[in-house]
C-alpha cells in the first residue's frame, strides 16, 4: 500500500463553546490546550458454556463518551475560566454545546460537536510553586455521542 | 453561484448553523464547492435532477 498523505498535528485545531448549539460566538481556542476524547465503547458481554472452547459474545448499546477540555487559566471577566465555571455552578448546571475542529476553521474540515451536555467535572488549577508552567484548568462533559459534520461556507 | 444537494451533515460558517443532508444550498465560492465535492459532502443539484430523469426514463423503458 502506498504511504498515506494528509496526516496532521493539532497545530491549527479550534475549540468553541455555544449556549444553544446554533450561535458559536465563543471561540475558546486562545485558551484551549487539549481535547481528550474518551473511549467510544459499545456494551458487550461474554459467557462460556460447557460445550465449546470459546465464548459466546453479545453486544449492546453505545456507551456515553467522556470528553475533557483543558484550558489555560486566566482571570478575565469573559475568559474561559469564569465562563465555564459559572455554567458549571449554576443551579442544576447549565446545558452547553462544545465542538472541536482538529484541522482548523476552514472549509472541508471535520467538525466534532457534542451537546446539549452539562459539565460533569470541573477541575481547578493545581498551584505548584515548583513549576513554571501556566496554570491550567479542565472541564469534563459526558455526551451520548459525538456528531461529525463538515465545515462549509 | 451554483446549487448543490447536501449529502453529509454540514456546519455552515456563514449561516452559523448545521445543514442537514437532503437540503439544497447555493455556494458562490467555487474553491469551497470543489473541496466539498471532492469530500463527497455535496453533489450538484443539476446532476441530482439528471440522475432522477435517467431513473424515470429507465422505468418507462422497463414498463414498455
Amino acid at each position: 500500500m502506498t504511504q498515506i498523505t494528509g496526516a496532521l498535528s493539532a497545530v491549527n485545531a479550534a475549540v468553541q463553546y455555544s449556549a444553544n448549539g446554533s450561535t458559536w460566538t465563543s471561540d475558546l481556542s486562545g485558551a484551549g490546550n487539549k481535547v481528550t476524547v474518551g473511549d467510544a465503547a459499545r456494551m458487550s458481554g461474554a459467557k462460556y458454556t460447557f460445550d465449546g472452547d470459546v465464548a459466546i459474545i453479545t453486544t449492546g448499546k453505545r456507551e456515553p463518551i467522556e470528553i475533557t477540555f483543558a484550558f489555560v487559566y486566566t482571570e478575565g471577566a469573559s475568559d474561559a475560566y469564569k465562563l465555564l465555571r459559572d455554567l458549571h455552578e449554576a443551579e442544576d448546571g447549565t446545558a452547553i454545546y462544545m465542538r472541536w475542529i482538529p484541522k482548523g476553521l476552514t472549509v472541508g474540515n471535520f467538525v466534532n460537536t457534542v451537546g446539549p451536555v452539562k459539565i460533569t467535572n470541573f477541575k481547578d488549577p493545581e498551584n505548584d510553586p515548583e513549576s513554571g508552567d501556566p496554570l491550567m484548568f479542565e472541564i469534563t462533559v459526558l455526551a451520548p455521542s459525538i456528531t461529525r459534520s463538515t465545515y462549509s461556507t | 453561484m451554483a446549487k448543490y444537494k447536501v449529502l453529509e451533515l454540514l456546519t455552515s460558517l456563514s449561516m452559523g448553523k448545521d445543514i442537514q443532508p437532503g437540503a439544497v444550498i447555493e455556494i458562490d465560492d467555487d474553491q469551497a464547492a470543489a473541496i466539498l465535492l471532492e469530500r463527497g459532502c455535496i453533489i450538484p443539484a443539476e446532476m441530482q435532477k439528471k440522475t432522477a430523469e435517467v431513473k424515470s426514463i429507465n422505468f418507462e423503458i422497463k414498463e414498455k
